[in-house]
C-alpha cells in the first residue's frame, strides 16, 4: 500500500485524473459536474494536481467563452497507469476482483 | 475504495457525454434519411448508362456525407451542448484508426453500389435489407450496453422491424432505401426530442451566447 502515488490515491483526485483519462482536455465546468465535488474542492484538488505536473490547466477562450481547461500531461498518465496496475496487483494478492 | 470497474466507468464518461444531448442520432438520421432517398431514387432511374453513372458517383457523395455529417455534429456541440455542460475535447482516434475507417467506409459503399449495378444473385436483393436490419439492430444494442444509453435500444427495436417488414414486402433493393429512410426517421426524431429535452433542462449560463 505504501508504494501507492498519494497524489493520485486521494479520491477526490483520483475521480479527476480518470476523468482527464478518458478525454484529450476538458473544461472546469465538465469536471464539476461529472465529479460532484464542489468549485472550491476541484479548483484545489486540481491547483494539488498541476504542482505534482500531473495536470496541465490552461485559461482560454472558446468564442466569447472564457474556458479554463485541464488535461492530464505525460507524467499524470504514467503514474495513472501506474497506479492501476498497483491497485490490480494489490487486488489480486487479497484476492479481491 | 474505488475499484478497477469504477475506474473504467470514469474513463468511459466521456463517451456517454458524447450522446448526452440527442445531436449524434439527430445527425445520423438525416443521414441516414439521405441513403434511403439515394437508393431510392437509383433504383427508380431507367436502367441505361445513366443508372451506372448515377451508382458511380453517388456511393461516393455517400461516404463524404458520413463525414460531413461527423463535423456538422461537432459544430452544434459547440454551438449548444459545450456552453451550457461543458467543453470536452475527445481523444482523436490514430492515422491507422482513421485509414481503416475510411477505407472500411469506401469499401462497404463501393460494394454495395457494385451489389445493386451487376449483383443479380438470386434473391440478394431480398436478403440483403433484413440483413442489415439485423446487423445495426445488434449495433444499437451493444452502443446501448457499452453507453448505457437506454434509447438506443428503441433504435434497436425499429431497425430490426422496418428490416424484416421491408425485407418481406420483396421490393428489390428499393427496400433497403425505404428502411434507411424510415429508421433515419425514428433516428432523427428520437434525437430531436432528446436535444429539446436536453436544452430545456440545461440552460445556457448567463453571458455566455457565441
Amino acid at each position: 500500500m505504501t508504494d501507492l502515488d498519494r497524489v493520485i490515491h486521494e479520491p477526490a483526485r483520483l475521480l479527476i485524473v480518470a476523468l482527464l483519462a478518458g478525454v484529450k482536455e476538458a473544461d472546469f465546468l465538465w469536471l464539476l459536474r461529472e465529479s460532484g465535488l464542489t468549485k472550491g474542492n476541484l479548483s484545489s484538488h486540481l491547483g494539488k494536481l498541476e504542482e505534482a505536473g500531473y495536470v496541465e490547466i490552461e485559461k482560454t477562450f472558446r468564442g466569447k467563452i472564457p474556458l479554463t481547461m485541464a488535461r492530464l500531461t505525460r507524467p499524470g498518465s504514467k503514474a495513472f497507469k501506474e497506479y492501476k496496475q498497483r491497485m490490480n496487483g494489490l487486488l489480486a494478492k487479497s484476492g479481491g476482483s | 475504495m474505488t475499484t478497477n470497474a469504477d475506474l473504467r466507468d470514469l474513463e468511459e464518461r466521456p463517451k456517454r457525454y458524447w450522446n448526452v444531448d440527442g445531436i449524434p442520432e439527430l445527425m445520423m438520421g438525416l443521414v441516414w434519411m439521405l441513403w434511403g432517398g439515394a437508393l431510392i431514387l437509383g433504383e427508380s432511374l431507367p436502367k441505361d448508362r445513366g443508372h451506372g453513372w448515377y451508382w458511380m458517383v453517388v456511393p461516393a457523395a455517400l461516404v463524404l456525407s458520413g463525414f460531413a455529417s461527423n463535423w456538422a455534429t461537432k459544430k452544434l456541440k459547440e454551438k449548444l451542448t459545450y456552453p451550457r455542460t461543458g467543453w470536452v475535447e475527445m481523444k482523436e482516434p490514430g492515422r491507422g484508426v482513421r485509414l481503416m475507417a475510411a477505407g472500411i467506409a469506401v469499401v462497404s459503399a463501393g460494394a454495395l453500389a457494385l451489389m445493386i449495378v451487376a449483383g443479380k444473385a438470386e434473391g440478394m436483393e431480398h436478403t440483403a435489407t433484413p440483413s442489415i436490419g439485423l446487423v445495426l439492430s445488434l449495433a444499437f444494442v451493444v452502443a446501448s450496453v457499452r453507453q448505457k444509453a437506454p434509447h438506443m435500444l428503441a433504435l434497436a427495436g425499429v431497425a430490426l422491424v422496418l428490416g424484416f417488414t421491408f425485407g418481406m414486402m420483396k421490393l428489390g433493393w428499393t427496400s433497403l432505401g425505404w428502411m434507411f429512410l424510415w429508421l433515419g426517421l425514428a433516428a432523427a426524431l428520437l434525437g430531436g426530442w432528446r436535444l429539446r429535452r436536453y436544452l430545456a433542462a440545461n440552460r445556457m449560463p448567463e453571458g455566455s451566447s457565441l
